[in-house]
């Protein structure tokens, strides 16, 4: 699915999906190193730190398979 | 299949697993009413529409909460983004072009659907204060379906299957049954007592009156139908071809795999139907 351009909109997905995933992971990590006050249920499982690391993760993938560079090298193969 | 479990699978989970974080009991979800009431806030209540948030400020700690928030929200948007497109479709191009003005040019439809949009929104804004009146966001979306799906259905069902049915034992049908759906809910409102008649009991509860209510208004959205179609003028099998069962070639269907089966994939559906009916009856 595209927008016009060379541009993805999967390249944008994935910039907001590690960007989203960076914030709750550095979250997650902060409260590892200094706990919260109040915890909530099932802090000990630390669903920010790995849950933000998938969002990272994955973003980072749709980044970097849909960035601007290689959709461009990809349209001068096709044209 | 899905839905329930999407939908209520959630408060299934609230209900057995939220609890008073200074008591340690198990809270008990109350009606919105009695929620908000003044008494309500100085106990502490929560309402059925509170369980998402509050399951989210039970497990999800900062940053995952604001994640949960986040994808709540834009669910609300697309809906109603979806919502005020298909309005502003319909009333402009099978409305206003079809019906109103003919000749439109492009420009004015343009124009027409920009203030549709506007009016959408605004339409939108307004039934939220509807809700408020209701006991939850499900009893009211619940009495929505049955003014408009489940009449709507009657008429798709003998539409599709029947093809004595009419034009005008459609239109007919359809407003009979959503006017009957509207009048039975209005008629409750006005005179509690008539419950026992729309219900079968005097002790039925709005969900009870929105499922009793949508089989009443289908069935009269069949009855009218019907009578209907038979007074009414039908249309050859030629300008039904292809658009109604029995007069459309049914596509001959492969030998595939039980697994790419619809008949199977349809007996598990109706078999799990079954099971939950017994469990949960």
């Amino acid at each position: 699915m595209k927008s016009g351009g060379a541009l993805s909109i999967w390249f944008f997905i994935g910039v907001s999906l590690a960007v989203n995933g960076a914030i709750i992971c550095g979250t997650g990590i902060y409260e590892l190193v200094s706990p919260p006050e109040h915890q909530v249920v099932l802090y000990n499982l630390h669903a920010n730190v790995w849950w933000g690391a998938v969002l990272l993760v994955l973003g980072l993938f749709f980044s970097l398979r849909f960035s601007p560079a290689k959709e461009r090298a990809r349209m001068a193969d096709n044209s | 299949m899905m839905v329930p479990f999407i939908v209520i699978l959630p408060g299934l989970l609230g209900l057995a697993l939220l609890r008073d974080p200074h008591t340690g009991s198990l809270l008990r979800l109350v009606p919105a009413d009695l929620a908000w009431s003044a008494a309500g806030q100085a106990q502490g209540l929560h309402g059925y529409d509170e369980v998402l948030p509050l399951m989210l400020a039970r497990y999800c700690g900062p940053g995952l909460l604001g994640l949960g928030i986040t994808a709540l929200i834009a669910g609300f948007m697309s809906g109603m983004a979806g919502n005020v497109s298909a309005f502003t479709t319909v009333w402009t191009y099978d409305i206003y072009g079809a019906l109103i003005n003919k000749n439109a040019s492009d420009d004015s439809k343009v124009r027409m659907g920009r203030w549709c949009t506007v009016i959408g929104v605004v339409v939108s804004i307004g039934t939220a204060y509807l809700v408020m009146n209701a006991q939850s966001i499900m009893d009211y979306v619940q009495a929505l379906f049955s003014f408009f799906i489940a009449p709507l259905f009657g008429t798709v069902i003998l539409g599709m299957l029947w093809k004595r049915a009419t034009a005008a034992g459609g239109f007919w049908g359809l407003l009979a049954g959503t006017m009957s759906s509207v009048g039975m809910y209005v008629w409750v409102k006005i005179d509690p007592g008539a419950v026992r008649y729309v219900a079968l009991s005097n002790q039925a509860q709005d969900q009870a009156q929105n499922m009793f209510r949508a089989l009443w208004c289908w069935l009269i959205c069949l009855v009218v139908t019907v009578v209907v179609s038979l007074l009414t003028k039908p249309k050859t099998d030629a300008e039904l071809a292809d658009l109604v069962y029995g007069l459309t070639p049914i596509p001959h269907e492969e030998k595939v795999s039980m697994f790419h089966s619809p008949v199977f994939w349809g007996t598990v559906v109706a078999i799990v139907f079954v099971i939950l009916q017994i469990i949960f009856w």
